[in-house]
């Protein structure tokens, strides 16, 4: 039996039975994180993985039976896990150890997670390709030639070589949808205050959640069952009943909306036919479709584009060369100590962005660009209310096309930020969405379709990909 | 946006940038404005809601253990009797 081929929910088992045990599992997997460690997906895996394990074979022979218990996760590098390593793919702070585990960590711990490493990213989660790390580029799982999405394009490699059966990212604008697009895997962006955010480094606190890579459904619906809930920590954490996600039902009733604005937006993009494939296969199988009207949805990409970097510049400020590891050996003032470790510490897009956050909100701007930009938020919340009046799940592509060739993008960065045309919406309004793998590209990479849902309603979309998942193994099977 | 606005934001950033860096950022900033002009037009009388959700709820004020002050320390790049350490500043 190869152990890195199954899922959570099959090792867990295989564990229970006392067919494999927990330190084989780690091992197998980190045999297969080193197998493939020219992939650059992984910076780091942890000593104490295996004696981790160890321990969790003891607690379930004496009957423990977490959620997790025995399973193998990997973590974006933003996510601090007590005294381990968290540089968040940057320079500044490469030397930075947890000084306390975050929510997540804890929780997944508590279930009897083993946490056996951290994932490459692009530097502070800003960019959509994961070559802007300080610690190399991560290669697509599925062509070493291209890029595997961003920012959490280590994690969603991993996942998809099955160096890990659930790997954690996290979400701005579209940094777990759009690489696991581009690595053919689950990923889901859940509503915002789903999940604590207390120990995962902040880039814009209003947009920013932390997400769920997998290689099967039931897999994602489990690890969001651990992660949900309200945190005393977080107080943007919500107290909304956490739904039994691993309890499915019959999703043939959902009705389907697809937003007419999309229809137009997809015109020639290389996403277009997959996505009437899409829409004609819910409809061959007695789906209810209807068309439903987001009609601000194209304004979404710019008002992500000031939100979040005017955000960023704010949470960014915090790295001043005084608190956090790196500061400059020159500097000879507090100011010239600001400037310099932070010009030396951080990478040129997340200068970039920390410049444009600063212009929104500057003097004379402000009420032009970030006033004008929280106004159109409440704008397309207001659609997808009434949005959601006609139907229960939205679905639009992932992505433009399938992943592009590493260094390949033009140098003007606007070009890449429409990359995350069809993702930012779900962040601006607050919504879930799963990026579900479905059909291939011209170049036979992997394309992905998204279930976008009501807040809080990540149970129906669960229900949706299920159901989806087995119609397209029913449409395999009579193809032969 | 001109050098002089460049420089301008460079200083409310705290960041340093050679003179090429300053002339790409230049041209860059023209795409970037282009691409936040696309909301000008928008109507957004009275719309401006804010995301953040239920209401802010206080924990009774009982004191919960924290992290001890050599814990939080244990990142500073310079640290002397539990404080960070900073050039003296006189004005």
């Amino acid at each position: 039996m190869d152990i890195t081929k199954l899922s959570a929910v099959e090792i867990k088992q295989q564990i229970k039975k006392g067919t494999i045990s927990c330190v084989e599992t780690v091992q197998a997997f980190l045999n297969k994180i080193k197998q493939f460690e020219k992939y650059n997906a992984i910076l780091e895996t942890f000593d104490d993985a295996i004696e981790n394990a160890r321990i969790m074979d003891k607690k379930i022979k004496s009957g423990f039976n977490g959620k997790l218990a025995g399973v193998p996760i990997i973590i974006k590098d933003n996510i601090l896990y007590k005294n381990k390593l968290c540089c968040c793919g940057s320079k500044f702070l490469k030397n930075y150890k947890a000084e306390y585990n975050s929510t997540v960590v804890n929780k997944m711990l508590s279930e009897g997670a083993i946490i056996i490493g951290r994932a490459n990213m692009d530097e502070f989660a800003m960019g959509s390709s994961t070559e802007n790390s300080a610690f190399g580029i991560t290669h697509n799982p599925l062509d070493f030639d291209r890029v595997p999405g961003g920012s959490s394009g280590g994690s969603a490699c991993a996942v998809a070589l099955d160096m890990c059966p659930i790997a954690l990212g996290t979400e701005t604008g579209g940094s777990v949808r759009q690489p696991a697009s581009y690595c053919g895997i689950y990923g889901l962006k859940p509503s915002y205050g789903r999940i604590s955010r207390y120990g995962v480094v902040a880039f814009a606190s209003s947009l920013d959640q932390v997400g769920i890579f997998s290689k099967t459904i039931e897999d994602n619906a489990l690890m969001l069952e651990v992660l949900a809930g309200f945190d005393e920590n977080d107080e943007t954490s919500s107290k909304t009943k956490v739904e039994q996600y691993t309890k499915f039902e019959n999703a043939d009733k959902l009705k389907i909306g697809i937003p007419n604005e999309i229809i137009k937006m997809i015109k020639g993009m290389d996403c277009e036919n997959n996505f009437f494939d899409f829409i004609n296969l819910l409809k061959k199988n007695g789906l209810q479709i209807v068309p439903v009207s987001i009609k601000n949805i194209e304004l979404a990409l710019a008002t992500y584009y000031i939100l979040a970097p005017a955000e960023a510049a704010s949470n960014l400020a915090r790295f001043d060369g005084v608190k956090y590891t790196t500061r400059n050996q020159n500097a000879k003032s507090l100011q010239e100590i600001y400037k310099k470790s932070r010009s030396e510490g951080f990478g040129k897009e997340v200068k970039r962005r920390i410049m444009l956050g600063n212009y929104v909100l500057s003097s004379g701007y402000y009420d032009a660009y970030y006033n004008k930009a929280k106004g159109v938020q409440g704008l397309l919340i207001e659609d997808c209310l009434n949005a959601f009046k006609l139907c229960d799940v939205l679905i639009m592509p992932t992505t433009v096309g399938e992943a592009y060739k590493i260094g390949s993008k033009p140098s003007d960065p606007v070009e890449t930020y429409k990359e995350d045309v069809f993702t930012v919406t779900a962040n601006i309004v607050g919504s879930p969405s799963l990026s579900i793998p479905f059909g291939k590209g011209k170049n036979k990479m992997p394309l992905g379709i998204q279930l976008f849902g009501k807040k809080f309603g990540e149970k129906n979309i669960y229900d949706l990909a299920l159901l989806v998942e087995k119609l397209v193994k029913k449409e395999a099977n009579n193809a032969i | 946006m001109d050098l002089t606005e460049i420089k301008h934001l460079a200083e409310l950033s705290n960041l340093e940038f050679s003179q090429q860096e300053l002339q790409d950022f230049e041209k860059e900033f023209t795409s970037l404005v282009a691409l936040a002009d696309n909301i000008k037009n928008a109507n957004i009388e009275g719309k401006r809601i804010f995301q953040s959700i239920e209401l802010n709820e206080l924990r009774p004020d009982t004191i919960k253990p924290s992290l001890s002050p050599t814990a939080l320390l244990q990142n500073a790049p310079v640290q002397k009797r539990d404080c960070f350490v900073v050039p003296r500043v006189v004005e």
